[in-house]
């Protein structure tokens, strides 16, 4: 209440008076948090579909050129350049055992989503309904699901794609600001590997995603995806990398492949 | 089952993932050939011939056949059933990167299957020796120290000509050629060689991506010249910015290993640095050959570059260095 007054007085640049205090303080809650909830209100705010700056729908296919022998091929146990592990981590992926976890039935844990930006796999990109993007992959055939808008993330226990949050950065002028990225949150994410051979991330991991969209000179549409991702178990800084998808005419290179331990 | 592989560089995917496919050469095709022999297009001109010993760079115009090291003796059969897969000219030139058996085992072979420069000018005294040096066979071009390592062997096998300078230029097939001079790094031979229109550099085992760097001391190899060769390479090598996911930039066939850029190099290089600075921080501390050994300088590299067994492990890879930097030191 307190807020609201100040704010009451700041805009008028006069005292409060008593007599009409009430009123007004009133009118600026209904303003602030009733007004949209009612009916004609609500109509009016788009869908995160509808708001979209940028229509990421269709086909992708990934572009692999920085780091495919860790990408492209399944790296040697205890190859892990380049991503800033920690030492608990490095003895985790050191004792890598595909064959383990095939035995456990978690095939599956290479393709998690701190992972599968890396992974060479297409993507289908479709609007499962009007505040959720749905992005499908061929290799390991898994599903992610961006939720906007005020969508809570359910009781159960994690997943390999976790629960992602989705917000659109909007860019360009005022008040129009037709332009702009996707920005996703993702965590409770079932424990996984960051690659093939075993790097392993924990269930405490938390990858912040830019998705941004763009036409190269040749015509080709492009996603850039760039990612950050922290884990205070397994990473001892911010592990930033950016993936490059390239839009493709159709569904005929669709090629789903269950997940592999292996590759 | 796609995407299939199981650890080897030279397994491939199905063609359907662009950069990997130019890095392999797939988007260029590829072609099966006999046995162990690959050949991986790197440009439309330009190809690589693996599991010949050591990579074998090929140029291809109107002039013929260039070729950027001949592999392993024995080899040269296939090597030449893989060249007629993708032309029917002549080899009209060879470059030598090392006098290694792996790299110049074929020169003979090859350089007699292929033909002097300017066919029918043999014997004629106003051809200079490039073209009349062996024979109306191809001619063998290799760093001057290269010579005089194969000296106890075939001579049948040795360079027809050599340079002594830091550099040599040619120009065939439409391009600039350059080879360079990279003294006292694997050996002290070592040339690779610069196709500027092509925009592809054959490195020969001044970069090996397979393994820690070969440093043969005994033929006047050191690790300083190691790093003073890789910082070269990276000099002349085009990285694709701005648009790093299109083709263009240059590629760098290594010694061994799959054609990589300019990404791989500075990768590889970096690695060199950091184990040779860990290595003579040992040493300025007065730590012994022994002591290195145990204290593992190469820790985190092992696992891409590292082996216990074979012609060239990582106990001998930090000998070399350790005593490469001790003696320097002294």
């Amino acid at each position: 209440m307190k807020t609201v007054l100040r704010l009451e007085t700041a805009l008028t640049h006069s005292p409060p008076r008593r007599g009409g205090e009430f009123g007004r303080v009133l009118l600026i809650l209904c303003l602030l948090s009733l007004c949209p909830r009612l009916p004609g209100f609500a109509q009016n705010a788009p869908s995160a579909k509808a708001s979209a700056p940028i229509d990421l729908s269709g086909y992708w296919v990934t572009i692999i050129t920085p780091d495919w022998r860790e990408r492209m091929v399944t790296p040697a146990r205890g190859d892990y350049l380049a991503v800033p592990l920690t030492a608990a981590a490095q003895k985790i992926a050191d004792a890598w055992d595909p064959a383990k976890d095939e035995a456990a039935g978690e095939q599956c844990r290479s393709y998690g989503s701190p992972a599968i930006n890396a992974a060479p796999t297409r993507f289908h990109i479709t609007w499962q309904d009007d505040n959720t993007l749905k992005v499908e992959t061929d290799y390991g055939m898994q599903t992610r699901l961006f939720h906007f808008g005020n969508w809570k993330p359910p009781a159960g226990p994690a997943t390999w794609q976790g629960d992602s949050i989705a917000t659109w950065e909007l860019t360009g002028p005022a008040p129009a600001r037709k332009s702009g990225n996707l920005r996703v949150t993702t965590t409770h994410v079932r424990p996984g590997y960051f690659r093939k051979n075993g790097i392993p991330y924990s269930a405490n991991v938390r990858m912040i995603e830019f998705w941004d969209l763009f036409t190269d000179p040749g015509g080709t549409q492009r996603i850039m995806i760039t990612q950050q991702i922290e884990d205070p178990e397994y990473l001892f800084r911010t592990w930033i990398t950016t993936y490059n998808f390239k839009k493709e005419p159709d569904a005929s290179k669709w090629d789903p492949t269950p997940c592999s331990s292996r590759w | 089952m796609a995407r299939k592989f199981s650890g080897s560089w030279k397994r491939k995917p199905e063609g359907w993932t662009l950069a990997l496919a130019i890095l392999l050469g797939i988007a260029g095709g590829r072609y099966a050939s006999a046995q162990d022999i690959e050949i991986l297009q790197v440009q439309p001109n330009f190809y690589m011939i693996a599991g010949a010993g050591g990579n074998i760079g090929v140029q291809i115009g109107s002039a013929g056949i260039v070729l950027v090291d001949t592999g392993s003796a024995g080899t040269s059969d296939k090597v030449l059933a893989a060249l007629k897969k993708i032309s029917e000219k002549p080899i009209r030139y060879i470059i030598d990167t090392s006098a290694d058996p792996d790299h110049a085992g074929g020169n003979s072979a090859l350089a007699r299957a292929g033909l002097s420069i300017i066919s029918g000018a043999v014997g004629n005294p106003a051809f200079g020796e490039d073209v009349l040096g062996n024979n109306g066979a191809a001619s063998v071009l290799a760093h001057d120290n290269v010579l005089s390592r194969m000296n106890a062997g075939d001579s049948a096998e040795w360079p027809t000509k050599t340079y002594t300078s830091k550099f040599y230029k040619m120009s065939l097939n439409g391009e600039g050629i350059e080879v360079f001079h990279q003294p006292a790094a694997h050996s002290d031979g070592d040339s690779f060689v610069l196709f500027r229109r092509s925009n592809v550099i054959v490195a020969g085992d001044l970069f090996d991506p397979t393994r820690f760097p070969v440093i043969d001391r005994d033929k006047g190899g050191s690790i300083h010249g190691v790093i003073d060769a890789l910082n070269r390479l990276l000099e002349l090598t085009i990285p694709p910015y701005p648009q790093p996911w299109l083709a263009e930039r240059t590629y760098v066939i290594p010694g061994h290993g799959p054609i990589s850029d300019s990404h791989d190099v500075l990768e590889y290089r970096d690695m060199v640095v950091i184990v040779t600075d860990i290595i003579q921080d040992m040493i300025n501390r007065g730590m012994t050959l022994e002591q290195v050994q145990a204290a593992n300088p190469t820790d985190g590299y092992n696992a891409r570059y590292g082996a216990s067994t074979g012609p060239w492990t990582t106990e001998m890879f930090v000998t070399a260095v350790y005593k490469g930097l001790s003696a320097k030191r002294r």
